[in-house]
Order: C-alpha cells, then sequence, then structure tokens
C-alpha cells in the first residue's frame, strides 16, 4: 500500500503518461490521474463506434477496470499508454460488435440536434438530412476506415499517435485517408450499390 | 512518355494528393484552413482531383464532433474504480502476507488446505441414498 508521505511528494498534474503509469503499479491516485486525461477521449471514440451513450459508458467502464487490472504487467516498448488503452478500447468494441452480431442503428439524434440548434428550420432539415446521410455512408465502411475517421475528426490525434494505435506507418495512414475518402464519396454517389452490406467486410455502428 | 514514367509519376501525384489531402484535415482540425495556399502547389488536373475530396473532408470534419460524456457517469466510474483498488490491494496484502511466512508453515498450510479440499470432495461425490444407508447401518438393532 502506498504511504501517503510518498504520495504527497507527487505531483500528479503535471507528470507525464509513463511516470503516471510507473506509480499506478501501487499507487491509487495516480490511476485516477489517468483517468482523468483519458476518461472523455476513450468515452468518445466508443461513442462513435458504438452509436449510443449506454454502450459508450458500459464499454468505456470495461476498459478503464482492464486497464487497471493490467496496468501491473505494462511495460513501455515504445508505444505510449494512450495507444494501449485505445487498443482495450479497440478490442472491446470489436468483441462488443461480434457478441451483437448485427450492424447497430445508431440513433445519434442528441448529437444533431445539438449541432443544428442555431440553424433555421428548414436549413436545420435539410443539414440534419445530409448529415445523417453521411454519418450512414461512414457506416458502410471497413472498420479499420471509421477508426481513422473517429481518431482523427473526433480524437484529433496527429498521425504517428494513429500509427501507433493502429500498428501502421505514417505513410500507411496517409494512404488510407485517401482511400477512405474515395471510398466515402463512391457510398455517397451511389448509395443503392452500397447500401447491401458486403459479407467479408466488417460493419461497424460509428 | 513511356509506361515506367508514367507509373513513377502517377506514384508521385498519388503520394502528392496524400499529403496534401493530410495537410487538410490537419489545417481543419486546428482551425487554421487556407484553401488557396494548399491549392497554389498543384496543376489543374490535381486541384480537380482533389476538390470534391476536400469538400467531403470538410463535411466529415462538421459531422464527427465530440460529445462529453455525463458527469455522473465520470464521477460514479471513479469512485467504482478506486473501491476495486482498494479491493485489489488488500487482495494483494494477503498474498504477500502469506508468501513472507516461513516454509514450514507454508506447507503445512499447504497439506491443511490440500486435507480439507479432498474431504469435501470426498463428501461431495457421494450420493444422499448412500449416506442414509451407512447411517442406517451404524443404528445397533435393539
Amino acid at each position: 500500500m502506498m504511504q501517503p508521505n510518498i504520495q504527497a511528494k507527487r505531483h500528479y498534474l503535471t507528470a507525464d503518461d509513463a511516470q503516471l503509469v510507473e506509480w499506478a503499479k501501487d499507487d491509487s491516485s495516480a490511476f485516477g490521474e489517468l483517468y482523468t486525461r483519458y476518461v472523455k477521449k476513450i468515452y468518445n471514440y466508443i461513442y462513435y463506434r458504438t452509436g449510443n451513450h449506454h454502450d459508450a459508458e458500459d464499454l468505456t467502464s470495461r476498459v478503464f477496470f482492464r486497464a487497471m487490472a493490467h496496468i501491473k504487467e505494462y511495460t513501455d516498448r515504445g508505444v505510449p499508454f494512450s495507444a494501449w488503452l485505445y487498443r482495450i478500447a479497440h478490442n472491446l468494441v470489436a468483441n462488443w460488435h461480434r457478441d451483437r452480431g448485427r450492424q447497430k442503428v445508431v440513433p445519434l439524434d442528441d448529437h444533431l440536434t445539438t449541432a443544428m440548434s442555431f440553424d433555421p428550420p428548414e436549413a436545420a432539415t435539410e443539414s440534419i438530412e445530409e448529415e445523417e446521410t453521411l454519418l450512414d455512408s461512414i457506416r458502410q465502411l471497413p472498420e479499420e476506415r471509421q477508426q481513422l475517421l473517429v481518431l482523427k475528426f473526433v480524437e484529433r490525434l496527429s498521425n504517428a499517435e494513429i500509427g501507433e494505435i493502429m500498428n501502421r506507418t505514417e505513410g500507411a495512414i496517409k494512404s488510407l485517408y485517401h482511400r477512405t475518402l474515395l471510398s466515402l464519396r463512391d457510398n455517397l454517389e451511389n448509395p443503392e450499390e452500397n447500401s447491401q452490406p458486403e459479407p467479408r467486410r466488417k460493419r461497424f455502428g460509428l | 512518355m513511356s509506361s515506367f514514367s508514367l507509373s513513377i509519376f502517377n506514384h508521385q501525384r498519388e503520394r502528392q494528393i496524400q499529403d496534401l489531402l493530410m495537410t487538410h484535415a490537419e489545417a481543419l482540425i486546428s482551425g487554421t484552413l487556407n484553401l488557396d495556399h494548399l491549392l497554389a502547389s498543384l496543376d489543374q488536373e490535381a486541384r480537380h482531383q482533389v476538390a470534391d475530396l476536400f469538400s467531403l473532408a470538410e463535411r466529415v470534419s462538421s459531422a464527427l464532433i465530440e460529445v462529453d460524456p455525463s458527469e455522473k457517469f465520470v464521477a460514479s466510474l471513479r469512485q467504482e474504480l478506486a473501491l476495486a483498488d482498494a479491493a485489489m490491494l488488500q487482495h494483494d496484502s494477503i498474498w504477500q502476507w502469506i508468501r513472507h511466512l516461513p516454509p514450514r508453515t507454508q506447507i503445512a498450510a499447504g497439506i491443511g488446505g490440500a486435507t480439507l479440499t479432498a474431504g469435501m470432495v470426498l463428501i461431495a461425490s457421494r450420493t444422499l441414498p448412500e449416506v442414509w444407508s451407512y447411517w442406517r447401518s451404524r443404528k445397533i438393532p435393539a
């Protein structure tokens, strides 16, 4: 058990992730600081991959419980703690989709309503419809392309960080982004052709 | 132009477009988008190729906005984690205590535990009628 006088000497707020992870192996306050730093990010990632707040809360809890249970085994091999957390989240989301065995229909109503609440009513309706179509097309994309879009635009991560999470080089991330936009454009231009799920393609909720 | 040079040219063009699309995405995220500046380095054909992808990326960027988890959820999960962590530390400290016992005590505890487990298994494996007939056979006839 961590002695209070040692805890008092530690500056949790200014410590970097690697230091906090070392402390967190026997200090719950250090894990608490890591939780504060990443809970919103992990929640966002899972929310856009599952499509609803209820499952996002459930899976976010599981990510942090799993991280806490295994933090003693974590060794820094050049992969940052954040990438480790995202990988746990990614695995749990993949299991969640596999267990359900079906495409989750994503409401995202509150998200869209909030985003459009300042537009005039007609323009807002049109914009909501356009956004729903766009989100629906993103849902047609394979898992890794959805993951890339969420990490880039929601989490606002650098290519290097995304590369660490997805286990790819920065060049591969750029190429994947290009192909993602091209296939998304195809989905939007030919909605009928792309509305049926491809058998070998993993479909995720986004 | 030979087919080899054309292939190299296309590959370079593709790399250039990939770099540009990513620069555009970074600018969207940081709010420092300057389209004219981005397009300046491109020829007419390349501009045509990226123009609609730029527009699509802008739509994606506006659709995928950050959401906030409820404060109640964040606070409650923090509390649950703290409780679970305390329980884990207690569990760890019991194992730590056992591991620091003298070897003889550990061996004695191991033998005692194994005997107890074997006894429980033996009792559990016997069916109820067997136990009943055993007890009946123990009764001394009048």
